[in-house]
């Protein structure tokens, strides 16, 4: 009996994107060495062939490229009954995707029409005599849960950059198959998509950023971050969602996996707790100090220096010290 | 239009929290919070809003244990108009169970709306989940919901990454997760959260309905691990600073102190 493939998912309405496929390779290779099992592609989509053939050469495995016909966006309703079809097919232990919107909502679907497990935003994969145990983060990324599958197929997202640098290029010549599809849009219709606004200069060139979280507690508080980033040579204030959202900074501000992407020499975070979907935008950074008064918040492993105080207090202080001389 | 709304309570992150003995749950270890997870919150305000533009009823339904009662609660005082409490005997970490339960109680509705992930297990899955079980189209990520004027459609905007949206046409029933962002709970007033104290909540055993194979389970919790040295200043508050200032100075990033 063939052993049951671990089968990566990519869609190909976007130019292959050699970071987010390497980043899924990576993540199967892992899975691969615990418990070995052949490691393939779909690349779906309306016209699949370019990205199939781009990725096969890139990762040097098998792809199959499944053309779907009439199909507008990989966000069609159609897109994920397609794919459940084949995959169906290809009995794979693991199917894995990126961890996106679409990534998300296909690993619902498809778990459901797999009888699969369906384990979400991967971060590492460890193996034990019992099998292979997946992490990923919970409690806004103050702990990590290890998960294990009990359903012999497993629906993975896997979260951004978490397994990238771990990929061996091999060189192998493309291996492109071909596989076609068609199925109802089972009520959900895509209709447009809206470009990102253009990103904000200042943010992606700052030396440096003060970034104000959810810790500030009210607007005003932005002034002691303001009056801070105004003693940094060449430092922008930035936010976290949840200032964002309430209208506090505007969205070009906004630091992370839904906003823009950051590498300052030195990245300031006031009040924020270290989600994943925040320090994905910002693990780039050069220094980083985070100001957090949780001395368990998350944001402290992922930081170089740790002030464990209430913003209301230091960030007076510090901005005082700043303007005074050394003893 | 009637539309159910999936609330989960939560102990809340920036809480004192510590893995359970058994590492299968987060247990509280001092001074914690309860509350609804702030994307629930966000679908019911999203709910309050569709019912004032076009009228109808929101039901709002939780599957846990018994203190998850005070969440239904607050949903009531928010303006929730009916509460449906799936009794459970601890919180249930599969979202396949979760939404198997919550399916009998989605059918009698149009619209199901659930947040676009809970903030304890973070998956993103039990609404997907939901809506492939129920055989509905579903939407994620939801910053924008336009209902057609003949309530047979849902016009819906979707959060992408880095600030790219895709709009998609949703036939009713249907099931939408909701994105932070256009919507701010509500405060419950004073006179709704009384009236919500005389409102009954309905309780459904769950051992009644059919509960599905668990297809995966948590072994272990951890802190993450560290990705940076993550050195802690020690000291006053007002020693932090100075330290801090120092540092940079070193690094170049603050001009060296005035004479
Ligand atoms: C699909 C998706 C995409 C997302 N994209 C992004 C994104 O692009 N960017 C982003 O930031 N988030 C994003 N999020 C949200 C993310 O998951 C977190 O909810 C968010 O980053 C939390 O922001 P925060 O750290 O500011 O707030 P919180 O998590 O509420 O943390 C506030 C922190 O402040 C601390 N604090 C409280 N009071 C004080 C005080 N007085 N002094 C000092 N510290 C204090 C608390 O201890 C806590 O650690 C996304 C979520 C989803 C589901
Ligand atoms: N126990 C629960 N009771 C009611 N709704 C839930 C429960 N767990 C999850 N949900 C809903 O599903 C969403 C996503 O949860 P999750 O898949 O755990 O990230 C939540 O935002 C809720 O709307």
């Amino acid at each position: 009996m063939s052993v049951a493939p671990i089968c990566i998912v990519l869609a190909s309405r976007d130019p292959c994107r050699a970071a987010a496929a390497e980043n899924l390779a990576a993540c199967a290779r892992a899975i691969a060495t615990h418990s070995p099992a052949p490691i393939q592609a779909v690349v779906a989509g309306a016209d699949p062939s370019a990205a199939a053939g781009e990725t096969a050469r890139h990762l040097g495995i098998p792809v199959t490229a499944l053309e779907i016909a009439d199909l507008s966006d990989p966000g069609d309703g159609a897109f994920g009954a397609v794919l459940a079809d084949f995959l169906n097919r290809k009995a794979p232990a693991w199917i894995l995707m990126e961890d996106t919107t679409l990534g998300r909502r296909l690993a619902g679907e498809l778990a459901v029409r797999l009888a699969a497990a369906c384990i979400t935003g991967v971060e590492a994969v460890e193996g034990d005599a019992a099998g292979i145990v997946l992490t990923r983060a919970v409690w806004g990324g103050k702990f990590r849960a290890g998960v294990r599958a009990t359903a012999a197929t497993r629906v993975v997202t896997v979260a951004s950059g978490a397994f990238a640098g771990r990929l061996e290029h091999t060189a192998v010549p493309a291996d492109v198959r071909w596989a076609q599809g068609r199925a109802a849009h089972g009520g959900r219709r895509h209709l447009e998509r809206i470009q990102a606004p253009e990103a904000d200069a200042g943010l992606s060139e700052a030396r440096a950023i003060v970034a104000a979280g959810n810790g500030i507690g009210e607007p005003d508080r932005l002034d002691l971050v303001r009056a801070l980033a105004a003693k940094i040579a060449g430092a922008q204030v930035a936010g976290s969602r949840p200032v964002c959202d309430r209208g506090w900074l505007p969205f070009s501000r906004q630091v992370g996996i839904t906003g823009a992407t950051v590498a300052p020499a030195l990245y300031i975070a006031c009040g924020i707790s270290g989600a994943s979907q925040h320090l994905a935008g910002m693990s780039g950074a050069g220094l980083v100090v985070a100001i957090n008064k949780d001395p368990k918040a998350a944001i402290f492993h992922h930081a170089d220096i740790a002030v464990v105080e209430a913003l209301e207090t230091f960030l007076p202080l510090l901005i005082e010290a700043c303007g005074q001389k050394e003893d | 239009m009637k539309i159910l709304v999936c609330i989960k309570q939560i102990l809340a992150p920036e809480s004192e929290l510590a893995s359970s003995a058994g590492g299968d749950t987060v247990v509280p270890a001092g001074v914690v919070e309860r509350r609804i997870s702030r994307y629930d919150a966000c679908a019911l305000e999203a709910a309050l809003q569709l019912r004032e533009r076009i009228g109808g009823q929101v039901q709002v339904v939780t599957v846990g244990p018994a203190e998850a009662a005070e969440a239904l609660r607050r949903a009531l005082g928010m303006g929730a108009d009916e509460a449906v409490h799936i009794v459970a005997a601890t919180d249930i970490p599969d979202p396949f169970i979760v939404a198997a339960a919550i399916a009998p109680v989605a059918g009698g509705c149009d619209l199901v709306l659930a947040g676009v992930m809970s903030e304890d297990l973070m998956q993103g899955a039990v609404g997907p989940i939901l809506a492939a079980l129920s055989g509905r189209p579903c939407a994620t990520a939801a910053v924008a919901l336009e209902p057609a004027p003949d309530g047979s459609a849902l016009r819906v905007e979707e959060e992408l990454e880095h600030g790219e949206r895709s709009i998609v046409a949703l036939t009713i029933p249907a099931v939408v997760t909701i994105q932070s962002g256009p919507w701010t709970p509500r405060y419950p007033s004073l006179s709704g959260l009384l009236k919500a104290r005389r409102q009954p909540i309905q309780t459904l055993d769950p051992t009644a309905l059919p509960v599905p194979e668990p297809r995966q389970r948590i072994e272990g919790l951890a802190p993450p691990p560290p990705t940076r040295g993550g050195r802690a200043l020690s000291g006053s508050a007002g020693d932090k600073a100075v330290q801090l200032v120092h540092l940079l100075r070193q690094q170049g990033f603050l001009p060296p102190g005035r004479p």
